[in-house]
């Protein structure tokens, strides 16, 4: 009963525009208050918030936003979009394709949809513009291609599925890598199509010479390389995620080094960190609300009535699954993705964990994180929220939003294609994460 | 001229935390070269990430608020009045504000007690009350920022619309 008020009070809070983490943290504040227990949570709070923002498994966010920033202002992004251009630009809907490629290249950088949208936006669409590139699909080209930064590795939200469900960090990592291939050729596929269908939409651009070809390759070289340490280190198991986190940053700085100006460096670094501050301090704020959400439900004994439900089997486990699966599209229509994760698991997970699909404990954990980070994508590119295609709709300037939403409508097919492709071939996910053992 | 400063000090103690974070990474990435070249990692490399991280996510705090990174539910609401929303607004930062005077208050007590308690990092046997005073100036900070933006002082930034 104590629960059901508190989570109806967090719902009207979020209705009231109250910000999620202050949301979270008020209700649990009163559910505490509730059950009597107001000391138990005074002497909690002493050093709670310490030893949750220094564990080590979380260490890994800051980094990650880290090494994403500095990627964004190094130039390798630049390097990426270049070089994909020039093997691919004098294709019809080449450049657009370019621009995939080049997404999914930061995205093994850069933790964050919106990160990789807005950096590979002003790269890329100028450039699609310049070629006459049709403005809405050029801009769902790349509103599209800002959802593969969440899920080729690294990704933020992963990290935080993985700490709440107590995951191995690495794996889904390494789990989430061949989906996130898989989505951007998908979308190629898509843009190679539309070209066929609207040549005039996606013209050919000129094609490079072989020197021009060849010095775009030579200049992706360090990215490459970056992209081949932290995701090489965490699959060799080498490196802790913590720690490609780390080496990739300093790759990326000494990138940056080489190429900035040398009076632009030290404000470029302080823009640098002031973007980091402001992506990660409200990432942490929302997981210690979380957390304490979490310790009331504990307390409140909500994972015990929820398991109860689940093991009555009024529901078959693939019921149960599609339901979760359609609540986190629901929920993609008014928050983002971190807050959906943040939100559901806690709830949700130890009634999912229980469920039986035939498969290990651990390899169900790889796949529903996967297919839960697909899913929690899609509201970032449909109506009425759409941040990603908000984003690029501001650097583009002068498409319609609605047109953006209309052209990313084939791209969605192919999303709800590829989580068909999950659910039915659970092997895309685990193939890889079973090679390490 | 309370503005401007508290401006300037909130993005000083974050450049630096991120100046921590950069230590942590160089760390680190020194580490795992000697550990791979060498076989000889920085000792305790962990518990100084772990530290470091901790202190930098706090002093990152302040700024994030100055610019009220939050993510808010906006589509059921977009349509109301401008004075709706500003009371929705002050009735999140006043919330927030308790929040921040609460774990100001308690962490001060948790500091003094890891310390009488003698906690210390395993390896290293760093005093784990060391980093809270970095985190007790920023919660503090934070306090500040928010009785501004109360105050109507501060509030420039808008919650990114969601």
């Amino acid at each position: 009963m104590i629960v059901f008020f508190v989570l109806l009070l967090l719902l009207l809070l979020l209705l009231l525009r109250i910000p999620v983490a202050v949301a979270m943290l008020s209700s649990a504040a009163l559910g505490f208050a509730l059950l009597g227990s107001l000391g138990h949570l005074l002497s909690y709070l002493k050093t709670a918030a310490f030893w949750q923002f220094s564990s080590y498994d979380l260490s890994v966010v800051p980094l990650f936003i880290l090494m994403g920033q500095c990627a964004a202002k190094s130039g390798l992004s630049h390097s990426l979009f270049r070089a994909a251009k020039s093997q691919l630009g004098h294709r019809s809907g080449g450049i657009a394709m370019a621009a995939i490629a080049g997404c999914g290249g930061f995205a093994a950088m850069c933790g964050s949809s919106l990160a990789t949208a807005a950096t590979m936006g002003r790269i890329a669409l100028p450039e699609l513009r310049k070629n006459n590139y049709e403005g809405g699909f050029a801009a769902a080209t790349l509103s599209i291609g800002g959802t593969l930064g969440i899920l080729i590795p690294p990704s933020i939200v992963l990290v935080i599925f993985a700490i709440i469900t107590e995951s191995n960090i690495s794996k889904l990592f390494v789990a989430a890598l061949v989906p996130g291939i898989l989505a951007a050729f998908l979308y190629m596929l898509v843009v190679f199509l539309y070209a066929r269908i609207n040549p005039e939409n996606a013209p050919r651009a000129r094609g490079c010479s072989r020197q021009e070809k060849l010095s775009a390759l030579v200049g992706v070289l360090p990215a490459f390389f970056t992209i081949g340490v932290v995701i090489g280190g965490l699959y060799l198991g080498w490196t802790t995620p913590t720690e490609a986190a780390a080496v990739g940053t300093v790759l990326v700085a000494v990138h940056f080094i080489l190429n900035v100006r040398r009076k632009d460096a030290l404000g470029e670094v302080l823009a640098i960190l002031s973007e980091t501050a402001r992506a990660s301090a409200m990432i942490f704020l929302i997981l210690f609300a979380a957390d304490l959400l979490s310790s009331f439900l504990a307390l409140a004994g909500f994972g015990q009535s929820i398991a109860d439900i689940v093991s009555s089997n009024l529901l078959s486990p693939y019921s149960l699954l599609i339901l979760t699966m359609l609540l986190l599209i629901f929920l993609g229509c008014f928050l983002d993705s971190l807050s959906i994760v943040v939100l559901t698991m806690p709830l949700l997970w130890p009634a999912l964990s229980g469920l039986d699909f035939g498969m290990g404990a651990e390899s169900f954990q790889l796949w529903f994180g996967v297919l839960a980070l697909i899913l929690v994508e899609i509201g970032l590119i449909t109506p009425p929220v759409g941040l990603n295609c908000l984003i690029i709709h501001r650097i583009a300037g002068d498409v319609p939003l609605r047109r953006i939403f209309s052209a990313t409508l084939p791209f969605l097919a192919v999303d709800f294609f590829r989580i068909a492709m999950l659910l039915l071939f659970p092997s895309i996910v685990l193939y890889l994460p079973r090679l390490m053992g | 001229m309370f503005y401007s400063i508290t401006r300037r000090v909130v993005e000083f103690w974050a450049w630096l935390g991120g100046a921590l974070l950069i230590f942590v990474s160089a760390m680190t990435a020194v580490s795992v070269l000697g550990r791979s070249l060498l076989a000889s990692p920085v000792l305790g490399d962990f518990e100084i990430t772990e530290l470091c991280c901790a202190m930098a996510i706090f002093m990152f705090l302040p700024l994030a608020q100055w610019h009220n990174e939050h993510t808010i539910v906006d589509i059921f609401t977009q349509n109301t009045s401008p004075l709706f929303k500003r009371v929705c607004r002050k009735v999140g930062e006043f919330i927030l504000l308790i929040t921040a005077l609460v774990l100001l208050w308690r962490m001060t007590l948790g500091a003094l007690e890891l310390k009488q308690a003698g906690e210390v990092t395993m390896i290293l046997g760093l005093p784990r009350y060391l980093s809270f005073p970095s985190i007790l100036i920023s919660l503090s900070l934070l306090s500040i920022v928010l009785l501004l933006q109360l105050l109507g002082l501060a509030s420039r930034g808008s919650a990114r619309d969601l």
